[in-house]
């Protein structure tokens, strides 16, 4: 189910609001159950073989945690963890890579193996995550775990559930628990639908007719002049950005009606002028995770923590973060590509020799962030090369072009670039409603 | 002295140490908007703060030590 259908805004949404807060209302139950329910139902809406796999998934790592929180000895303790989080990175691999190694083993060795054509379950590669996150933090003693209905709340939570946030156990259940969120909130709806409708606006209006440029140029890589290699990656760049953060957009408004803040993954990264910025500001739940639970880890193991080793455990979490994207070659390079840009970035500040200013910073910034996302969206890296070839003047300088017959369209690139460039985000609706609240008590 | 003006001193004398110049507003440093305080030196003080006042920072600890504040807090 998506967020933008009108299945779920018209009919699941205000159902299982309805279902909840009158279970809250007029029984003892905590409304857990029900939300587990929908969330369950929602990921069965695209594919319902996919049902076993999340129930597994969860029921398996909660009884590691279950391990990992009782045994006494550090030294099993950690063997448990590792073996837990060795056995969720196999379930993801399984599903996601199979084929691609296949298919690339066959082409190095020119044999014939069948590829399986696994079916990806949606979700799993965010769940993943998460649940590393939770296992560590269950070998820390950070998380206290109590029920297997918290532990399956925390994963299927339907908001969450599909393209993040991801989320932390102790951010997400003590909110569920707090007698304060108990009732509904008109304040919080009116938020939540508001960030909703924003969310929608993006997606439906913004992304999705910037999406009609970036497939035909994709699609007509070859015979698309220089004017218009540039406008379909920087088109896909906006799609991408208003796509992803419309759908967190909603995702933070679903749950806000719950009276659940889940916690930001966007906050205005076009406006970075650094590309150090950009990653604080873009999909940031993501880059949390991966310098929380890769980075920091792998550098304090190591003997020596100076820059360069700095810089190289940079790359390598960067590449895993483009494998964990997808299976593809586009996204090992758009992982490679931001690891070496925040090595520059990193070695220039070090050196501190050359400044630029701030709009010189910001024009670099985008443009790279623009080239690399020229590889997140191509379905191979021949059409990709052929944009780069066209956007460097390999097929002349021409500017003319019929990308813009259609007025509507000027005023969605007019939107696109002004809502991202020059307007606050949703995140000052929310903190600002916050501190007011906070003002109150 | 006490224990705590024992534990601030020292954990002072890590960041002058860490970041290669004096200070002179502890309170005032933070992670990833202190210019000199970026994701190295964050690993490079919690190390350093593991080895020299002998404790034991957890992964799931480590994000949130953010702040001089939080720090002192948080070992005390």
């Amino acid at each position: 189910m998506l967020f933008h259908s009108l299945i779920y805004l018209l009919l699941f949404l205000p159902s299982v609001f309805t279902l909840y807060f009158l279970l809250r209302k007029f029984t003892n139950n905590d409304g857990k159950i029900l939300l587990i329910f929908s969330g369950i139902f929602f990921y069965g809406w695209w594919n319902v073989k996919f049902i076993p796999l999340i129930i597994c998934s969860v029921l398996f790592n909660y009884y590691v945690s279950k391990i990992i929180v009782n045994v006494e000895n550090k030294r099993k303790k950690k063997l448990i963890l590792f073996s837990g989080i060795f056995c969720n990175i196999i379930y993801l691999g399984v599903f996601k890579y199979t084929d691609f190694i296949i298919t690339n083993l066959n082409y190095l060795f020119q044999s014939n193996i069948e590829t399986f054509d696994l079916p990806f379950p949606l979700a799993m590669s965010f769940f993943t995550f998460q649940t590393i996150a939770y296992l560590v933090d269950c070998y820390d003693g950070e998380v206290k775990i109590k029920s297997l209905k918290d532990y399956s709340l925390f994963i299927i939570f339907f908001p969450q559930l599909i393209a993040g946030p991801i989320v932390k156990f102790n951010n997400m259940i003590p909110q569920f628990n707090s007698s304060e969120n108990k009732s509904i909130n008109t304040k919080n709806i009116l938020l939540g639908l508001t960030i909703i409708l924003i969310g929608l606006f993006k997606k439906v209006i913004l992304a999705d007719n910037l999406s009609i440029n970036v497939d035909y140029g994709f699609n007509n890589f070859e015979s698309i002049n220089f004017l218009e290699s540039w406008i379909t990656s920087f088109s896909f760049t906006f799609q991408l950005y208003f796509d992803f953060s419309g759908y967190i957009d909603m995702a933070t408004g679903s749950a806000l009606l719950f009276n659940i803040l889940l916690p930001k993954n966007f906050d205005s990264p076009f406006k970075a002028t650094s590309l150090i910025n950009f990653w604080k500001s873009w999909h940031i739940t993501l880059f949390n995770f991966l310098m929380n639970y890769i980075y920091f880890p792998i550098l304090r193991s190591l003997r020596k923590i100076n820059f360069i080793n700095a810089m190289f455990i940079t790359l390598i979490v960067f590449i895993i973060s483009g494998i964990w994207h997808g299976p593809s070659y586009g996204y090992i390079i758009f992982g490679t590509l931001h690891g070496i840009g925040l090595i520059v970035n990193h070695t220039f500040n070090k050196i501190d020799i050359l400044k630029i200013n701030k709009f010189l910073g910001w024009l670099l910034t985008i443009t790279y962030v623009n080239f690399t996302l020229i590889f997140f969206r191509c379905e191979n890296l021949e059409s990709a090369f052929g944009i780069i070839k066209s956007m460097v003047g390999h097929n002349g300088f021409e500017l003319s072009t019929n990308f813009f017959d259609d007025y509507f369209l000027i005023f969605v690139y007019i939107l696109s670039i002004s809502i991202s460039l020059f307007f606050k985000n949703i995140n000052y609706l929310i903190d600002n409603y916050y501190e007011n609240q906070e003002i109150k008590k | 002295m006490n224990n705590s003006q024992e534990i601030k001193e020292k954990v002072q004398k890590i960041f002058e140490k860490i970041f290669k110049n004096k200070i002179n507003n502890f309170e005032k440093l933070e992670f990833n908007k202190t210019k000199k305080w970026d994701s190295l030196k964050h690993i490079q003080l919690i190390v350093a703060f593991e080895k020299e006042l002998g404790v034991k920072i957890n992964t799931s600890d480590v994000e949130k030590l953010t702040s001089y504040r939080k720090i002192i807090q948080y070992l005390l």
